[in-house]
């Protein structure tokens, strides 16, 4: 995404205010770009797709180099732009990355609180780095204009039930039962190791309300993964067989989201990498770590995409937890299951 | 099929996994490895290159033709041809480490 010339970076402090320093970070910008693309799909965006997005900062009301967030910017060029802002809360994320490098260089200490400010600086170059291999780079049409169906909300959530506890101004994704239904099945027939898959559905705008939702018609099993009882890495032939078995469906269904599970019953007495104790179990089969918020961002940044944990509590019971995009952030949030036809 | 060592490949077709991120790459270098092109065509699709703790992802680029993973030592010239479409795959694990 094009920072007009602008460098991001981090001011870290101690919990007691001292300064630690001021670090230039690498921003990932795409689930941004990503939540303006959603912004502008309500919209009705029709054109310019294939514009390069900008990043323009928003200073705090202290003045420059400190900022409340920064703006996305679509199309434009003679053509309608739609924009976006965002919190600088947006940075947690290049902060918590900042903080490893920091403990391993030992200007922080691992497990210590800390504090940060984003800030933007002028890059005294300002030119975007080239291409080493100077390729030619071209978009294609059909690949990056979203596919949306249009579809009555009202209709697709009619007498749905809901999973979790929603998020304020989610991105409605309604499941079919029988997703779900097979998710406890595969779950439980996992039973010691950890499984997972991919959820498959449409993207559909409601032209009236000017709002997306998601339907998910099918979970499609992960193959060929490595699975422990803390861990299940989906391979290169994973996602291949994955996209075949998606395509072989023949609906024209999309890869909406993913799920997999947590054995959580094999964990109590013998929590992964930690004491045994059953308080740090009961935490960590509720969560959404660091890896598979990795894998959501690299396979899922689209912000209507979500990622559901089937918490195998015990032999018999699977309980769900969800996650998705919020204002190009990773959240906790809900699910409807049911609805009508969309 | 070798394809003239001194000819840039053209019109190589790149998605991301999803399908939804697509690209046209033309004046590939032949003498560039696949590992090499798979690093720029990362940024040109923007994924990421690394997790959220700074640990490098891996990456494997699937050649549609062949129905095979490219090996990233295999030069450009050697394993495409012009039009070829291959698919960018992360090898990449859920579960472990730290709550977000």
């Amino acid at each position: 995404m094009a920072t007009d010339g602008w460098i991001y970076a981090l001011a870290v402090y101690r919990e007691d205010g001292t300064a630690v320093g001021q670090y230039a970070i690498d921003v990932d910008w795409e689930p941004a770009r990503q939540w303006a693309r959603h912004v502008a799909i309500c919209e009705g965006y029709r054109d310019g797709w294939h514009d390069p997005a900008r990043v323009l900062p928003i200073w705090h009301r202290s003045g420059k180099p400190v900022l409340r967030g920064f703006r996305v910017v679509l199309g434009g060029a003679g053509r309608r732009a739609v924009a976006c802002d965002f919190t600088s809360r947006f940075f947690a994320a290049s902060a918590r990355a900042l903080s490893s490098t920091l403990v391993d260089a030992g200007a922080l200490v691992s497990g210590e609180v800390f504090r940060y400010m984003a800030l933007a600086v002028r890059d005294p170059d300002g030119r975007p780095p080239e291409s080493r291999l100077r390729l030619v780079v071209r978009d294609v049409d059909e690949a990056n204009a979203p596919v949306v169906r249009e579809a009555a909300r009202a209709d697709a959530v009619a007498g749905a039930s809901r999973l979790g506890e929603p998020l304020a101004g989610e991105i409605p994704v309604i499941a079919a039962p029988r997703v779900l239904d097979e998710i406890v099945a595969l779950t439980q027939a996992a039973g010691a190791v950890e499984t997972g898959g991919a959820l498959v559905g449409h993207l559909f705008r409601d032209a009236s309300m000017c709002e997306v939702f998601v339907r998910i018609t099918a979970q499609v099993p992960a193959r060929h993964t490595e699975a422990t009882t803390v861990r299940l890495a989906f391979t290169a032939d994973t996602w291949r067989d994955i996209q075949r078995d998606t395509d072989a469906r023949g609906n024209g269904e999309r890869l909406v989201g993913w799920w997999h599970s947590h054995p959580v019953a094999d964990w109590e007495g013998d929590t992964p990498g930690g004491s045994g104790d059953d308080g740090e179990a009961a935490a960590l089969r509720d969560c959404f770590s660091e890896h598979d918020s990795a894998l959501h961002r690299t396979v899922f940044p689209g912000s209507h995409c979500i990622a559901l944990v089937a918490n195998r509590l015990a032999a018999n019971v699977v309980k769900f937890s969800v996650f998705g995009w919020h204002d190009a952030v990773l959240r906790r949030r809900g699910l409807l299951v049911g609805g009508g036809p969309a | 099929m070798k394809t003239d060592c001194a000819v840039a490949i053209d019109g190589l077709q790149v998605t991301d996994v999803t399908g939804q991120k697509k690209k046209s790459i033309s004046n590939i270098p032949p003498d560039c490895t696949v590992g090499e092109l798979v690093q720029e065509l990362l940024s040109e699709l923007q994924l990421p290159k690394n997790d959220g703790a700074g640990r490098p992802l891996q990456y494997q680029a699937r050649l549609d033709r062949e129905g095979r993973h490219l090996n990233g030592s295999e030069t450009v010239g050697d394993a495409l041809q012009p039009g070829d479409s291959v698919v960018l795959t992360p090898n990449i694990e859920a579960g472990g480490g730290r709550a977000i």
